[in-house]
């Protein structure tokens, strides 16, 4: 039987005999909350989490009323981090809300946005944060059962967590009577099968239901109808494992960090020809030309920056003169550029805009679900332009094409893959076209 | 259609799969992804076999299993060799390794040489995109993958 007793026996213990090494930051920026476990501890042993505090937060939510815990997560300000920027309080109070013996969590571990794996790295180096904040989430909504539904592409992962879930029935953290309550709570790893679309809540809703992982209409929103019709409150990873903390350390300890309308912090994962690849933790609100000098640390040698590209193939560049705009989710929302799940891809000049933007546009063709005309037929469209215009067999009117497809599919998709898989052509015709015009036949000079 | 001959024990293996996941709510993906582990692949007959053990109509089971990108109702082969076109591997030179692999085994888009050895597949983010591009050979990860390399990656898995 798990008791506050007994977390303190389990970190007593271990704290005789470890002694954790905090990782060394070296530079002004970053801060390690999310990630003040990853590389510390050993993932696959549940008891050093324990004894990092580890679900002491899940303790403290026990003793808490289902409104105060939801009251802490509105003070704190937490937006999800997987893209749509939802306050996270709000949603759980919808569904707390919301009448129903049977309520679900679900754990949106769906990372599919290519540049983006700071999921990844949460799962697989801190297992426990995620399931910790999705058992949070369910004493706040009155939930009982809750899944992880995890990418197949990340085996890793899969072997973590099924470790993870193992030991907090062993220790009698996840099963019934947890914590000497009436608080039941069981969790169930359902696996994707390589569909992206499965990102977005309601298709993913509809993938564990064992159907294919198109996207409902909305409303009713999950929070009222989700799962099996019951109210389900659906949440990243990198959301989910900052809710401990926000539990222990009060709402105002996170709204305090970073820019007022995203508070806290942000995992960025970047990739690219910098020196620096890799993921790290700001505060929100810092300028992007900061995360391009002082964490990604420049181009490589031999390489010269011609832009940054937020949210991958949905996403918008951003050219040199740009970069004073600042991370958030608002600061970042303008024209197709998005803060997106944080993920940042650098591009030289060897990289050709329109070779890009026909690669992205096979990526979201391929990834259309094919439930609605505007993507599934749109998509293609795009694609075809842009193969065309990149073979150099374009003419004027094709750019004129291009642009009025790009304008229809965002406009009259039935979901946000649609509403978003043009981002990139109108970004790419607005800051590269003279890239675009210079493959036209008629521009090129030789006919 | 499937290549795939199924004996009397093979039925009887598929339907133990179906009834293994049968405790679940919605077992359907749950055995598509048995079936495609076991088979490396979901022939018609299981298709079938499930349609029927699950009460759900054959155009179901199909369209769920041709939708996602995991499973496939041809059998690949021996060797899967998966490049990630994801956005982070293209901006490093993906396609290049695409079309390099594709020529040198004499294969086009869709997937699978001629003697049914080896299959590529294009695939999107591996998660790794801090050392791209990447690509995974009968799911072992390879990352930060030039020309050179792919060269004697491919001789560790084929001939």
């Amino acid at each position: 039987m798990i008791n506050i007793a007994k977390l303190q026996e389990i970190k007593d213990e271990i704290l005789r005999s470890i002694e954790f090494n905090e990782i060394k930051i070296t530079n002004k920026y970053e801060v390690r909350k999310k990630l003040r476990n990853v590389d510390v501890i050993n993932p696959m042993k549940i008891e050093e989490y324990i004894a990092r505090d580890g679900y002491l937060g899940l303790y403290k939510s026990l003793n808490m009323t289902p409104e105060e815990v939801i009251q802490t997560m509105k003070e704190s300000g937490l937006r999800g981090r997987g893209g749509a920027g939802f306050p996270t309080g709000l949603k759980w109070q919808f569904a707390f809300q919301a009448p129903s013996e049977q309520k679900y969590i679900i754990v949106n571990a769906d990372e599919g946005i290519p540049g983006d794996f700071m999921d990844r790295i949460l799962l697989e180096k801190d297992p426990h944060s995620v399931i910790e904040g999705m058992m949070i989430a369910a004493v706040a909504i009155g939930a009982s059962k809750g899944y992880i539904y995890l990418r197949k592409e990340y085996p890793t992962a899969k072997k973590v967590l099924d470790k993870a879930l193992a030991d907090c029935y062993k220790h009698n953290i996840l099963g019934s009577k947890i914590f000497d309550t009436d608080f039941i709570f069981d969790v169930e790893i359902r696996l994707g099968a390589g569909a992206y679309i499965c990102g977005e809540e309601t298709a993913l809703i509809e993938s564990i239901e064992g159907k294919k992982g198109q996207p409902r209409l909305k409303p009713p929103f999950p929070v009222v109808e989700g799962l099996y019709n019951k109210p389900t409150v659906v949440n990243n990873v990198e959301t989910l494992s900052i809710v401990p903390q926000i539990i222990c350390e009060g709402g105002s300890w996170f709204k305090k960090i970073g820019n007022p309308t995203t508070p806290g912090t942000k995992i960025h994962t970047i990739s690219g020809k910098v020196n620096n690849p890799g993921y790290y933790e700001l505060p929100t609100g810092l300028p992007v030309r900061v995360l391009f000098n002082d964490i990604a640390g420049g181009m490589k040698p031999g390489y010269d920056f011609k832009a940054v590209l937020f949210g991958g193939p949905s996403g918008g560049f951003l050219r040199e003169h740009e970069l004073f705009r600042r991370t958030g989710f608002d600061t970042l929302a303008r024209n197709g550029v998005q803060m997106g799940a944080g993920g940042l891809i650098f591009l030289s000049q060897d990289n050709d805009i329109v070779s890009l933007c026909r690669s992205f546009a096979k990526f979201n063709q391929n990834e259309s679900c094919g439930r609605c005309v505007p993507c599934r037929e749109g998509t293609v469209r795009l694609h075809q332009l842009l193969s065309k215009i990149e073979r150099e067999e374009g003419v004027s009117e094709d750019l004129i094409k291009l642009e009025e497809t790009a304008i229809y599919i965002i406009n009259s998709s039935f979901c946000g893959l649609g509403q978003s898989a043009a981002n990139t052509v109108l970004s790419g015709l607005e800051k590269f076209r003279d890239e675009f015009e210079a493959k036209l036949i008629n521009n090129r000079g030789d006919k | 259609m499937s290549r795939m001959k199924i004996s009397k024990n093979e039925v009887d293996n598929i339907k133990s799969i179906i009834k293994k996941n049968s405790n679940h709510d919605t077992p359907l993906i749950e055995i598509l992804h048995e079936i495609n582990n076991v088979y490396k692949c979901v022939p018609l007959i299981a298709s079938k076999i499930i349609s029927e053990a699950l009460d759900i109509s054959m155009s179901s089971v199909r369209s769920t299993c041709t939708f996602y990108d995991f499973f496939t109702e041809e059998p690949l082969g021996d060797t899967v060799i998966q490049v990630c076109e994801g956005a982070s591997c293209v901006v490093s030179g993906a396609e290049e390794l695409t079309s390099v692999l594709k020529k040198k085994l004499s294969i086009d888009e869709k997937h699978t040489t001629k003697d049914n050895k080896v299959s590529v597949e294009i695939v999107y983010c591996n998660g790794h995109c801090d050392k791209a591009p990447t690509m995974k050979i009968n799911e072992k990860l390879y990352t930060d993958v030039d020309l050179f390399d792919m060269g004697a990656i491919l001789k560790e898995h084929i001939e």
